[in-house]
């Protein structure tokens, strides 16, 4: 079992106790352990890591256990030290000898054609003005869209570099809708 | 780059994308890797911006350089590889073919002047033809083929047509199709160049290939005898194949790489080649049909 492998083992005590520790409040404690989970994340994928959701995951793992030996004396931002952690994590990853990290190739039409249902009924969630500005934003091509955002923004009365920021942002919520769609067919039988 | 109005570093939507395609060194990672960790706003701004990457990816605005960049630090982990499905599901969804846009943009002269421009050129072009027919007819002679009168042509009966005039010759008919050249029988390699881009990749098409392996030669910038790694990944940077130890002798500017047809499926490809002893290395793109 490589080292990665065995700390995913992490016990739900431990578990628990990392999360009291971020805060008191179990939802909010959950949402800061999201959070925290993809800044390790981004920062991983940034240094060139080949499997930044396992190291991300190595690292909360070594937190969840150390956290009975630091939590009566640790001061500061709780959410710094899983960067210190990190750190140490990825310096013993680039020490290891490099493995073919081989991912196994996925049945691309199958997940592409479910990612499509899942994208037919998100956007229908969404509220006709969501949907509207997510349908033209994808819509137009390169020359096209400059202005066509132009136009929706004098529509809506928002400048121009807001609308990139809503479209953005109807967009990433999509994307969680779609996941946990995703999720749920896979769930199913 | 970095902007020092308050006491925590501000980062432009520039250098939040330089992040997340792994192009920032030194002090100016350290500090931003810090800062997102402290600025929840630099966060959501990160998160949009990595929306906005897989987006590009999809539409094909990235540049060449960001392209790589992508591949080896962004396209990396199950999440972004779901962020980047579902960008490419959004513009087969909404987005008008883009293979479609460049010919439409050519082909439509959509702006009255151009359209007056190109009718003006057409008139002008027919009159001058007009005139120098009139003008000077000997011009016009020299490009119309000289008719002469047509002769009874001596057409041989089938029998003589047909068999050889010989009478040692074999009744039956001779097959002068030369013999097939040798080099048929040899695999076809594909040659690939570091210098190609996405857009004008080599296409191997599956549905014409015979062999169980599509053998592709990769160009080598530097003439030193190295073992290499070469991995084949998808355009989401998934490694679909990969074969380690590939020696390159020191004479050659070619290393050759066997790709089973098994892990070809229709679509955008790029290999990944690594030189061992220093791990420098080249990206050559591949498009199966």
């Amino acid at each position: 079992m490589s080292p990665v492998r065995q700390l995913k083992t992490l016990q739900k005590t431990d578990f628990d106790r990392l999360l009291s520790w971020l805060d008191p409040d179990s939802e909010r404690a959950g949402e800061l352990y999201e959070k925290i989970r993809w800044r390790l994340i981004a920062i991983l994928a940034s240094r060139g890591c080949r499997v930044p959701e396992d190291l991300a995951d190595e690292t909360i793992d070594r937190v969840a256990r150390r956290v009975s030996d630091i939590e009566a004396t640790y001061a500061g931002d709780k959410s710094l030290y899983f960067l210190g952690v990190m750190n140490n994590v990825h310096h013993e990853y680039l020490k290891r000898p490099r493995l073919s990290e081989v991912v196994p190739p996925t049945v691309d039409s199958e997940v592409k054609e479910q990612t499509f249902l899942c994208l037919d009924r998100c956007i229908e969630k969404l509220t006709p003005h969501a949907r509207e500005i997510i349908e033209q934003y994808y819509a137009a091509d390169k020359r096209a869209k400059i202005n066509l955002r132009k136009r929706i923004a004098a529509a809506v009365g928002i400048s121009n570099s807001n609308l990139r920021l809503r479209a953005l942002r109807i967009r990433a919520k999509l994307q969680t809708c779609i996941e946990q769609c995703l999720n749920g067919a896979e769930a199913r039988p | 780059m970095m902007l020092s109005r308050t006491q925590e570093p501000q980062f432009s939507d520039a250098a939040i994308r330089r992040f997340l395609l792994g192009q920032l060194r030194g002090t100016n990672r350290l500090s931003f890797e810090r800062a997102l960790f402290c600025d929840s706003s630099l966060e959501q701004r990160t998160r949009l911006e990595e929306v906005a990457l897989a987006d590009d990816y999809a539409t094909r605005r990235l540049r060449r350089k960001d392209f790589a960049a992508f591949s080896e630090r962004f396209a990396l982990g199950a999440a972004r590889r779901s962020q980047i499905e579902v960008s490419t599901v959004l513009r087969e969804c909404f987005a008008p073919s883009v293979d479609a846009a460049p010919a439409k943009t050519l082909l439509t002269f959509e702006h009255p002047v151009w359209k007056l421009a190109f009718a003006t050129m057409i008139l002008i072009m027919l009159f001058a033809t007009i005139w120098v027919a009139t003008k000077e007819p000997h011009i016009v002679t020299r490009f119309l083929p000289h008719r002469s009168r047509p002769s009874a042509a001596t057409t041989p009966m089938p029998e003589v047509a047909h068999h050889s005039a010989r009478p040692s010759e074999s009744a039956t008919h001779r097959d002068d199709s030369p013999p097939p050249p040798s080099h048929e029988a040899e695999t076809n390699a594909i040659v690939l160049n570091s210098t190609t881009t996405i857009e004008n990749a080599p296409t191997v098409t599956l549905a014409t290939a015979s062999d169980q392996s599509v053998r592709v030669q990769l160009g080598l910038s530097e003439l030193t005898q190295s073992t290499y790694l070469a991995e084949l990944m998808k355009n989401t940077g998934e490694v679909v194949y990969s074969e380690a130890n590939i020696t390159a002798a020191a004479d050659t500017d070619r290393i050759t790489f066997d790709i089973p047809i098994g892990h070809l499926t229709a679509g955008d490809y790029q290999v990944r080649l690594t030189r061992i002893s220093d791990g420098k290395q080249a990206i050559y793109f591949l498009r199966v049909r």
